[in-house]
């Protein structure tokens, strides 16, 4: 065993006893970020050996698997989020995509210039790290923006005396709709004199709308 | 009784010199050539844009370019009275009469007035004045207003908690000047056009809606036949919000929601008319539980007959 090696394991030894210097978490996280390197590769099995030795010491149950290479594969096969959500949702439903680039175009006139085709709206997708409704959300999370709650009294109010049906609505649908209703409203609120460029600055989403053209 | 006296003079005295700042604010913003950065931030997020403000004759001229994110420009142009004129001569909804004149008015009648006191906005001495909403249909405002040209260089519209939702507000501001002589840009927008187009297409009262809250006037109504869509708007002069009816077939797919981003709620729900499904979907910044309210109202107007 080189020096090397043996500073390596005492200052793995540190970090797991929660006595590492600077220089000991800096050397080690070093020899891990070189993944494919047998110091890493013998690293991290003995982490995990002084892991369970240190659990069996303490009387914890300790797991002999290793689920560190599972959970790497599974962010790393993940999707790069980079696409805008409002994007997502106006693709996907053509018709209130459309919809929405005709209203806010035709009564706007939005004009996009110098667009450089891979510049990504980033304060777009922080709009929707929203405060609001959250304790309202109903439905998998990760599957609404935030802010949105479908209706808890999803029966249908009725002018006649017809029986209620249970519809097979569609959350793509929804989400497109609602981004083209926002839209809309926002452009037609400009007609109202007091407010001025307000209404116009409300429309941050325009260019997520516009580029559905 | 002296005191209550006292008190009760002072608060209308203020209620006056309130009113008076505000009516300042709407004549500067409609006579004053001006130019500046603005940023405008809702639910913890910031854009920044920049302002051309231009006035010629009676003709309006607006141009927002943005300055962060995608590059872009909006730009309008205006004349005095047209879609006032319009919109007066011919929409009609129910019997609802189509109110116009001095949108002032009507923020007054639906407002009350407090001066909070004086603050720097800009780079400039001014005057923050709340507006306090007198129901559950609107939203609480807090502006600022420059004591040197009156324009509004700050609005806050607050949560009926007194939480900022959404705040528009200039960080640099050039008023007059050169602008005052500047050659006018190109508008991509004339807003009249569209306001006469909008009045041609509205619906004869097909649907209603039961609850238009005080205050509140219908701004604009359009049918679009090939969606089987209706789109309604109204405004009390400063808060809007917009009523959506749409087809069976569209509705069929659309689940009912609740929905808010800063100061904007939406809501939609659900109205079976003779065995069809309908949409109904208010969009607007006020209280949610107030759009909730004006969704539920809306009728057709078959139901309405029926009616002894």
């Amino acid at each position: 065993m080189s020096q090397y090696d043996e500073h390596l394991g005492e200052s793995l030894s540190a970090l797991m006893d929660g006595e590492a210097s600077d220089l000991d978490t800096r050397r080690v996280l070093k020899e891990l970020a070189s993944e494919d390197s047998h110091n890493a590769m013998q690293m991290r099995d003995k982490w995990r050996r002084y892991q369970s030795v240190s659990s069996v010491m303490k009387g914890d149950v300790a797991s002999t698997i290793d689920y560190s290479a599972a959970i790497a594969d599974a962010i790393g096969s993940e999707a790069v989020f980079k696409v805008n959500p409002l994007t997502k949702i106006l693709s996907s439903s053509g018709r209130f995509a459309i919809a929405a680039s005709v209203a806010l175009v035709a009564v706007l006139g939005v004009q996009q210039f110098n667009q450089s085709a891979n510049l990504t709206d980033e304060t777009v997708e922080f709009a929707f790290i929203d405060e609001t409704s959250v304790e309202g959300l109903v439905g998998p999370a990760n599957q609404f923006p935030a802010g949105w709650a479908l209706s808890e009294e999803t029966q249908v109010r009725t002018v006649s005396a017809e029986s209620i049906e249970k519809k097979a609505y569609s959350q793509q649908e929804g989400r497109a709709y609602l981004a083209y209703v926002m839209a809309r409203h926002a452009s037609n609120a400009p007609y109202i004199r007091s407010q001025g460029m307000l209404p116009y600055a409300r429309l941050e989403d325009r260019k997520t709308i516009t580029d559905q053209e | 009784m002296t005191a209550i006296f006292v008190s009760t003079s002072a608060v209308s005295q203020q209620n006056k010199i309130a009113y008076d700042l505000m009516d300042s604010m709407i004549e500067a913003s409609n006579s004053l050539n001006y130019s500046g950065l603005v940023t405008y931030e809702k639910a913890g997020r910031l854009k920044t844009s920049k302002m051309l403000h231009l006035i010629r004759d009676d003709m309006t001229f607006e141009q927002l370019t943005h300055l962060d994110g995608p590059a872009g420009q909006i730009s309008w142009r205006r004349t005095d009275g047209g879609c006032e004129k319009a919109a007066a001569a011919d929409i009609e909804i129910g019997s609802r009469p189509i109110l116009t004149g001095d949108s002032f008015e009507r923020i007054k009648a639906s407002y009350s007035f407090e001066i909070r006191g004086q603050s720097r906005v800009a780079g400039r001495e001014a005057t923050t004045i709340i507006l306090k909403p007198k129901d559950k249909f609107r939203l609480p405002h807090f502006v600022a207003i420059d004591n040197q040209s009156n324009l509004m260089l700050m609005s806050v519209i607050l949560s009926l908690a007194g939480k900022p939702l959404e705040r528009f507000q200039f960080v640099e501001i050039e008023v007059g000047g050169d602008l005052d002589s500047m050659l006018v840009p190109d508008a991509q927008t004339n807003l009249d056009e569209h306001c006469v187009n909008a009045v041609s297409q509205a619906p004869a009262g097909e649907w209603n809606v039961g609850l238009v809250p005080p205050g509140f006037f219908l701004t604009s109504s359009k049918k679009e036949p090939s969606m089987g869509q209706s789109v309604l708007g109204f405004s009390d002069g400063l808060t809007t919000f917009t009523v959506f009816i749409e087809s069976a077939q569209i509705s069929s797919k659309i689940p009912p929601f609740t929905y808010t981003h800063g100061a904007t709620a939406a809501v939609s729900t659900k109205l079976k008319v003779q065995g069809d499904e309908f949409t109904v979907s208010v969009v607007g910044e006020i209280p949610i539980d107030g759009a909730k309210q004006i969704a539920q109202s809306v009728n057709h107007a078959s139901k309405i007959l029926k009616l002894p």
